[in-house]
């Protein structure tokens, strides 16, 4: 069955931004740049997962004109795959996007189902709170940057239960950061 | 001169309790607790925020057997010298626990110039935050659980402890527990 996966980078402390939003915590490592780090997300991936709010936003964004040639290509890899779009009231936006109205849990088990490579669930907030909610998401991938903000947005605030996970992979950077992957135990509860 | 370390028990959403304070999501598995044991060696010192220092001042002196905790643990805890940083706490009961009234850059300058092992910090958040901003820790060992709380307590909230930090080392246990090993780029 295809795996939903969350990808996401994370400071010691729990935050995933500053308290305005701010991302320059990010540690960048020399040897990764943005498109390195796209097509490492999209390499076991064929479809993507968007809120409404993030896909106005992001799901159809291309990349800057003085990019370099490896960002463009991981844009057009990004937008090469099947979007779903989960949002209440919009249903199309004449592009190849699949907007889900309703039923959500039912809708992506279905999904997961099919045939095919695994799902990145892209995010917003609210809608990875769903999923982790309902209990959908099967693998996430945390980068843990070397970092400590003090304050800002908390990766999660107010979910339902505690979710035991199974470490299955780590890895270390050059700069610091380390990637913890988890799947979600579902064998205990 | 002694160091002062920090460590933290942390879910994988990085909190450091539960909405209570609940700590019962920690996981321990042998290669977890040699672990901690080889790097409790190097300790005789605790520093201590005033909620921390209520919450294992209750629980040491008697731990409940049924926990578990290594007898060595349990000795360690009682036996090594305690700081409080409190300025409501007038006297403190815990067998060899003194009260400081505020922290100082000089008072932690002296503790640090002192002859003895290291100097390790537990949970307060509020003292590892302050701490942190004067420049005064030197290493942070954080111990990653397997776990999403999905709510519960940050260890910093609103506070100015911003630091970026070096990665020494780090280490997977069986039990899913992961030790993030850092050095305070001072």
């Amino acid at each position: 069955m295809r795996k939903v996966i969350l990808n996401l980078a994370i400071t010691l402390d729990g935050f995933i931004e500053g308290p305005n939003a701010e991302m320059d915590w990010l540690v960048k490592d020399e040897e990764i740049d943005f498109g390195d780090i796209l097509n490492e997300i999209l390499s076991d991936k064929d479809a993507i997962f968007y809120g409404r709010v993030s896909y106005d936003k992001w799901g159809n964004s291309l990349p800057d004109e003085n990019a370099s040639q490896k960002i463009k290509d991981a844009y057009k890899l990004m937008n090469s795959k099947q979007k779903y779009v989960f949002s209440k009231t919009k249903k199309d936006d004449n592009t190849n996007a699949i907007f889900i109205n309703s039923t959500i849990k039912e809708s992506v088990l279905e999904i997961k189902e099919q045939q095919g490579k695994n799902i990145w669930l892209y995010g917003g907030a609210k809608l990875v709170t769903t999923f982790l909610n309902l209990n959908l998401i099967d693998e996430y991938r945390i980068v843990v940057h070397p970092v400590i903000l003090g304050k800002g947005k908390l990766l999660f605030e107010n979910i339902e239960e505690r979710h035991k996970l199974i470490l299955i992979d780590t890895k270390s950077y050059k700069s610091g950061v380390t990637m913890l992957t988890y799947q979600t135990d579902r064998t205990t509860k | 001169m002694r160091k002062i370390k920090v460590v933290e028990w942390l879910s994988a959403d990085g909190f450091f309790s539960g909405v209570k304070g609940e700590t019962d999501w920690f996981i321990m598995d042998e290669g977890t607790a040699q672990y901690l044991s080889n790097l409790f060696n190097s300790f005789d010192t605790i520093l201590l925020g005033q909620v921390t220092y209520k919450m294992f001042s209750a629980y040491w002196p008697k731990p409940d057997p049924s926990d578990g905790n290594p007898q060595e643990l349990t000795d360690f805890m009682n036996n090594s010298r305690k700081i409080v940083f409190s300025k409501t706490l007038d006297k403190a009961d815990w067998r060899n626990t003194d009260v400081f009234k505020t922290i100082t850059l000089k008072e932690i300058k002296k503790l640090k110039k002192e002859s003895g092992k290291d100097i390790v910090i537990f949970g307060s958040g509020s003292i590892v935050s302050k701490l942190t901003k004067l420049k005064m820790i030197d290493d942070y060992h954080f111990l990653v659980n397997p776990v999403f709380l999905g709510k519960g307590k940050p260890i910093f909230k609103n506070t100015e402890a911003k630091a970026a930090l070096k990665l020494l080392d780090s280490k997977k246990f069986e039990c899913g527990n992961m030790i993030l090993h850092y050095k305070a780029d001072n």
